[in-house]
């Protein structure tokens, strides 16, 4: 290798180390002195750096194909997939109802699902911010959204939400400031996935839970894996499947209980299933998803146990529903729906 | 051939892929309120395309439409952020660097579309972490210690991908140079570009700067 072969090779890997967005104040003053040792040092720095233009083109364009096949990827997937959803949810819990023992998605189908999406995306579904740029996620009243975060973990946003997230080396930053949302984290346990909900943090290397903000506090349900809870006012506790904790806004925490899982994710599939709840609260869960809210005037006995299913989409139906099964009179006013007793 | 696609046809392919198309775009951009100013776009773009042309995959144009229209959001990003010291600098980097990322109808570019082509082709002969990290550097802006989180390998071996990309290109570039009777230098401007800059740097003369 000639002398002028050795200089355009280091003149290269200085450029691809100045290329790397970290160089440190020693690789700089390395490169300083470099550069003056020689003329040529620097004639030769300075082609590789004016073909930095010519080579955002290429990344770029490249990135542009890339996007694209990914895309027909995903789309011939989703056709191939008969029903995307059903697969990551094993008929176990479904069907025998929901016990703490039985809440165990069929993982391997989930994984290959999530796998399979990360090693296809790698690089081309990683959202392009800065660090310090939060990624945010929020739904109107009504709707409900599936987004796929750069790790390949998924978040499922419920009605009216707000979500930041912000991916540092170390750790993945969740920050729901509203609403609710289901977490499919992908397993990393070089990096805890951290999710900030009112007065709780929750804290996993990967798996699937849910959390849900109210004006009150925050409840966290975890549907498989393991979920580390710390409410601001005590000590953490260790969440396993079937299992949720209510952390109240100052960050009490009420006892863990265990959850129906067939009710507290019917908002995954668009519905809403009560078992025995009090009307009053089965009404202000369905008034999350409307414009309108649903009030109940004088006499509508509040307390009421509600069983039954709803799809949610539907206001008229569900108002239809309520009436039939208490007796009662919709009347609908400029902001809002009145449930009346009859007569 | 030469019938014209009908908008119900355009309509229902992005019917079915909206969804999925969205939802990407989200991860893309890294918001709603971008990912749907692409969307809205990507269908007008198509829409007009498909006044004057038949379009026989309605699919893979809109992917690739939309993939585009992504592009160049984060790439106005990346220049946005890039500014640099001198307005001078800035002025004369935009009028060289006048670039379209491939939609329907373009300008002329500092390379040539089948130069582009090439380029890739060259990055594609190498395992697919070389062109992976490439992007990812150039593009998302990420640093090798985020490229290697990502792709699960070490920072050294991000950099031996990074010195790749860059020796092949650099390789491919000379050889092109060679080809049109160009000196291994700076890549050549169109003549327009040329003319462009030199009455710019006669205003800059006339106002007594360097």
């Amino acid at each position: 290798m000639n002398d002028q072969e050795t200089i355009n090779e280091e003149a290269l890997a200085w450029s691809v180390r100045a290329m790397s967005g970290e160089m440190t104040v020693a690789e700089r003053e390395t490169l300083r002195a470099w550069l003056n040792a020689d003329p040529r040092h620097a004639a030769a720095f300075e082609e590789h750096e004016d073909l930095s233009g010519m080579f955002d083109e290429v990344a770029f364009a490249a990135a542009a194909e890339e996007g694209a096949k990914e895309l027909m990827r995903l789309s011939d997937r989703k056709r191939a997939d008969a029903h995307p959803r059903e697969t990551r949810r094993a008929p176990s819990w479904r069907a025998s109802g929901a016990r703490a023992s039985r809440i165990a998605i069929d993982r391997r189908q989930a994984v290959a699902a999530g796998a399979a999406l990360f090693v296809a995306g790698a690089g081309f579904l990683l959202a392009t911010r800065t660090p310090v740029e939060p990624l945010s996620l929020a739904t109107a009243i009504g709707e409900q959204q599936e987004v796929a975060l750069e790790d390949g973990s998924q978040v499922s946003l419920n009605t009216n939400s707000r979500l930041s997230v912000v991916y540092t080396r170390r750790e993945r930053q969740v920050t729901l400031l509203a609403g609710e949302a289901m977490f499919d984290v992908e397993k990393n346990p070089e990096r805890p996935f951290i999710v900030d909900a009112s007065a709780v943090r929750i804290e996993v290397t990967g798996t699937r839970f849910n959390v849900r903000r109210a004006t009150g506090g925050a409840t966290v349900s975890v549907i498989e894996g393991s979920v580390r809870v710390t409410p601001a006012g005590s000590s953490a506790v260790t969440l396993s499947p079937g299992q949720s904790l209510f952390v109240s806004a100052n960050g009490a925490a009420e006892p863990v209980a265990s959850f129906d899982a067939g009710s507290a994710l019917a908002w995954t599939e668009g519905k809403a299933r009560f078992r025995e709840t009090p009307l009053r609260e089965a009404i202000a869960d369905l008034n999350r998803y409307y414009q309108k809210p649903i009030t109940l005037a004088r006499g509508v006995p509040v307390e009421a146990p509600l069983t039954g299913e709803f799809d949610v989409a539907d206001q008229t139906s569900v108002v239809r529903a309520l009436s039939a099964a208490f007796s009662l009179t919709a009347t609908e006013e400029t902001d809002r729906i009145v449930l009346r007793p009859v007569g | 051939m030469g019938e014209k696609t009908g908008r119900s046809e355009i309509d229902n392919a992005f019917r079915e892929e909206s969804d999925l198309l969205l939802r990407w775009l989200i991860s893309r951009l890294g918001n709603r309120h971008d990912a749907e100013d692409v969307m809205q776009n990507c269908y007008l773009r198509i829409l007009a395309f498909s006044e004057e042309n038949h379009i026989d995959n309605a699919r893979a144009l809109i992917f690739r439409t939309a993939s585009n229209l992504a592009i160049d959001e984060i790439r106005r990003r990346k220049r946005a952020r890039t500014s640099t010291m001198s307005p001078e600098a800035d002025e004369e980097r935009e009028l060289i660097a006048n670039i379209d990322s491939g939609a329907p109808d373009c300008e002329k570019m500092l390379m040539t579309r089948e130069d582009i082509t090439e380029a890739i082709e060259a990055l594609d002969a190498h395992p697919p972490n070389v062109k992976r990290s490439f992007i990812l550097s150039r593009v998302d802006g990420k640093t090798y210690a985020e490229i290697a989180d990502a792709l699960g390998v070490s920072i050294s071996a991000v950099e031996k991908y990074m010195i790749k990309a860059v020796k092949t290109l650099r390789g491919l570039k000379v050889e092109q140079n060679r080809q049109e009777g160009v000196p291994p230098s700076l890549p050549e401007p169109s003549r327009n570009q040329l003319r462009r800059i030199a009455k710019y740097r006669a205003l800059l003369a006339q106002a007594g700067q360097k």
